[in-house]
């Protein structure tokens, strides 16, 4: 051997020094622990990922649990990177998010005397008394926000955090819902590293003064952007329900977790806990009403649900809603949905959901007359929605006003020449008045834009009508597949069977 | 396997058989494996024979089970028995079970309403699966079969038993009534569908629509003078021509022509350009023997829509029969005056 040359031994990578056994044991165990972080990882929100130091402290805090140490970790991260000329489009919000409170509301007060009705701004004031610890201003400001737009989720999330800073449990939790119930989210940045230290808090605080339910609902929040957080909205819920410290939401919360992991039947039985514990609970009403519906269509129990929710909170326009909806769509009650959508319009006269509701209503109701009406009033609203258009035409057709139900119709398709409905109420006026070779054309186009059976088949017996038999057999039998038990097909098939000299 | 979700048989046979065929596949999978690794090991040898006769015995119980899925399904495919419907509640809806086939499958098990100390268990089809839940009320229909093996088509929502719990809360549900109603009028339940029909249109007097559809089901099985009343109940509220021909068509196959002819011609007043009215005035006159009126109005209808062999045929067949009754008058006549005249 060669002096100088390393040896074989030595030319070998350094390795650990175990046995063969105990080498494939740490085998899986690496794989183990890959598996595992892969999992937590997969699940994340990508803000949590941010490539600065500042950013991986903020993720290591975040993984142990010290959620507003990591809150702290982040806002250092984005502060160096807005100083070094990153934007949100919001000089305000920058200014936010670099730290720099007095600028940020200079900036927004002079946004809000050009545009009073700027959110943007408002948000960016609110969340600076926030910081300031003003939270009496802080909740003027969602209050002047939900006046504008109600349950706005940027500004339920500030008010839900003014009232939890504030010891105001019960409406924190109220407020937080609110947002929730929407399914929508907070947008905002500083509004989630805010969300995200304020539970960092109060988890810290010793077990005696831990507002549980508002943890539970606080982590069911943050189960949106990490779903390893919905074990601990469980746990706190399950502790809050025992403390006594509001049974109902508690259960509320669990069973949204629960519904949201894919286990239905449990989170019907939370739902129906939460009710049992407050029967003004009417987001556990609405939850169930859902799962019910899910469930291969228990109208039943969905209608006793719905009604519920509508006679917890009568004057919650997300209720009153769903309920006539359901009442409407699913139920056919058009009598309790018409009943509950002028009582609503009483004190709401000029709301467009429930002046379209009403419209909508009357026409199913064949009373087209108070039908039009309430799409013409909407119009006022809304005068660019082909689909009002659509609706008066067909109401106006009914009431033989012909040659105004097509000028609707045609008013609709200049809005939107893609409206499928626009195309077969006209092919269904052309078709009454016996107008066949212009209706078959305005078939033909709604067919293109999306299949319907029915709409084929009245296609096919135009053909039958025009003579072109050839074709209405042939088009028959794609109706026939579809929908065997199609009445037009099956009446008209065997005469246009006879005319081709086939029966 | 296909065969015995489609054309299922009630009884426990079958829930004793799957599993016992799932283990029978995976023994068979499993001696596949293990004699490609013993490939080198003698016919002879105990080992082996042991193995085949297991494979043996499994690849029989195997084909027993394909045979006997073929007959269910030769006996489902070509029955044409009536089906019969009886009333059931869920009791529960089992979880999903894999026997280790490519299919897992999952039954229910139910509770006869007449008789609720009987239970039964059956397979669930894929439709079915997602649709039922505990204690939902159920219809069954099943059917005799072509060899004689009664056999499970459906299991749906009893909307009969059901719909009328959801009426006592919600008496104005039209949809539910509409169901209430499609269903009736489809299970052989014709009595209580024209009562909720009836009921119904009581409740939402201006809806002709579905009126026109009740007598649309009673059409398509041929129950016309069933169709009549609902026809004339939208053509009452909604004087169309369209609705004219739906209840001139229907009176003239329930056997009413004479009522048929006054509201088809009536119908003429509201479109005399168009042809329909003619067409079925064609063949009502025709049914009542007026055949000079009928082919009057075949040819006004062709005047109107000339392309037209059906009525074309139907009006060389009235002109054909005309010529006939005319010709036997004249023969008539011809005959009578033969006896009248005196002989001189």
């Amino acid at each position: 051997m060669l002096v100088g040359y390393p040896t074989e031994a030595a030319m070998r990578p350094p390795s650990l020094n175990l046995s063969r056994h105990n080498k494939i044991i740490l085998a899986c165990a690496l794989v183990l622990i890959w598996i595992f972080i892969r999992q937590q990882i997969s699940q994340m929100d990508g803000r949590f990922f941010q490539l600065s130091f500042q950013g991986a402290k903020g993720l290591v805090l975040y993984l142990i649990g010290d959620y507003s140490g990591a809150a702290k970790a982040y806002r250092a991260h984005f502060q160096e990177e807005f100083q070094t000329g990153k934007t949100t489009g919001n000089p305000g919000l920058d200014a936010l998010l670099r730290g720099e409170l007095t600028a940020a509301k200079d900036l927004s007060q002079k946004t809000l005397e050009k545009n009073p009705e700027d959110i943007g701004a408002l948000l960016n004031l609110g969340e600076a008394a926030l910081e300031e610890n003003d939270l009496k201003h802080a909740l003027e400001i969602s209050d002047r926000i939900f006046k504008k737009q109600t349950d706005h989720p940027d500004a339920s999330v500030l008010a839900s955090l003014a009232f939890a800073r504030s010891g105001d449990d019960s409406k924190a939790i109220d407020a937080i819902n609110r947002t929730l119930r929407r399914s929508r989210i907070g947008s905002r940045l500083t509004a989630f590293l805010m969300f995200l230290e304020t539970t960092g808090d109060k988890a810290r605080l010793p077990d005696k003064e831990k507002p549980l339910c508002l943890l539970a609902n606080y982590y069911r929040y943050l189960r949106i952007y990490d779903e390893s957080n919905g074990k601990p909205a469980i746990t706190y819920a399950e502790k809050a329900i025992v403390a006594g410290d509001h049974p109902a939401d508690a259960y509320l919360a669990i069973g949204i977790v629960h519904e949201k992991e894919g286990r239905p039947e449990k989170a019907l039985q939370a739902f129906l806990k939460a009710i049992e514990a407050d029967p003004k609970q009417a987001e556990a009403y609405r939850w169930a009403a859902s799962v019910y519906a899910e469930r291969g269509g228990d109208l039943l129990n969905e209608y006793r649900m719905w009604k519920g929710a509508y006679e917890a909170a009568p004057g919650d326009l997300l209720y009153t809603d769903a309920y006539v909806q359901f009442l409407q769509g699913r139920l056919g009650d058009l009598k309790q949905a018409l009943t509950i959508t002028l009582k609503t319009l009483e004190v709401q006269p000029d709301n467009p959901v429930m002046l379209h509701r009403a419209g909508e209503l009357y026409q199913w109701l064949g009373e087209h007359e108070q039908a039009i009406g309430y799409f013409q009033k909407l119009l006022t609203i809304t005068p660019k929605d082909a689909g009002i258009y659509d609706r008066l035409g067909y109401s106006l057709a009914e009431l033989k006003r012909i040659d105004e139900a097509v000028t609707s119709f045609k008013t609709a398709l200049s809005l939107n020449p893609n409206g499928r409905g626009s195309h077969v109420g006209l092919a269904w006026i052309y078709q009454g008045a016996h107008r066949f070779k212009e209706a078959i054309p305005e078939y033909e186009k709604a067919l293109e834009l999306g299949e319907d059976v029915d709409t084929l088949a009245a296609l096919c017996s135009l053909y039958h009508y025009e003579s072109q038999y050839q074709r209405a057999a042939d088009c028959f039998q794609m109706v026939i597949a579809q929908d065997p038990n199609n009445k037009v097909a099956i009446n008209l098939l065997s005469y246009t069977l006879k005319n081709l000299g086939r029966q | 396997m296909w065969a015995q979700f489609q054309y299922r048989v009630p009884g426990s046979f079958l829930f004793l058989l799957l599993p016992v065929i799932g283990l029978v596949l995976t023994v068979l999978s499993f001696i596949l494996f293990i004699k490609h690794l013993l490939i080198r090991i003698p016919a002879d040898d105990p080992f082996r024979l042991t193995f085949d006769r297991i494979e043996w015995w499994s690849s029989l119980l195997v084909r027993i089970f394909v045979y006997y899925s073929l007959l269910l399904y030769v006996n489902g495919k070509l029955d044409a028995s009536k089906p019969a419907y009886r009333a059931y509640d869920i009791v529960s809806v089992a979880n999903t079970f894999d026997p280790g086939l490519p299919f897992s499958y999952s039954w229910v098990t139910l509770r006869d309403r007449q008789a609720p100390e009987r239970t039964e268990r059956l397979l669930l089809n894929w439709g079915e699966r997602a649709d039922l839940w505990g204690a939902e009320p159920v219809m069954v229909t099943s059917r005799q079969g072509f060899l004689g093996i009664p056999w499970v088509a459906a299991i749906e929502r009893d909307w009969d038993h059901y719909a009328k719990e959801i009426l006592k809360y919600a008496p104005t549900a039209s949809t539910v009534w509409k169901e209430l109603i499609a269903f009736d009028l489809t299970h052989d339940l014709w009595k209580e569908g024209k009562e909720a029909s009836w009921e119904y249109l009581k409740l939402y007097p201006n809806d002709y629509k579905t009126a026109i559809q009740i007598g649309g089901s009673f059409d398509i099985v041929f129950r016309y003078a069933e169709a009549v009343p609902f026809y004339e109940y939208a053509a009452a509220r909604h004087p169309t021509y369209e609705v004219s021909q739906v209840l001139g068509t229907a009176l003239s196959w329930s056997g009413n022509n004479t009522r048929a002819a006054q509201v088809l011609e009536a119908s003429v007043q509201l479109n005399p350009d168009y042809w329909e009215a003619y067409y079925h005035l064609g063949y009502v006159y025709g049914g009542m023997g007026r055949l000079a009126e009928g082919i009057a109005a075949f040819e006004k209808a062709l005047e109107r829509k000339p392309n037209s062999p059906e009525m074309e045929t139907e009006l060389a067949r009235q002109r054909q029969a005309l010529a006939a009754v005319q010709a036997a008058k004249q023969a008539a006549q011809k005959r009578q005056g033969q006896v009248s005249n005196p002989s001189p």
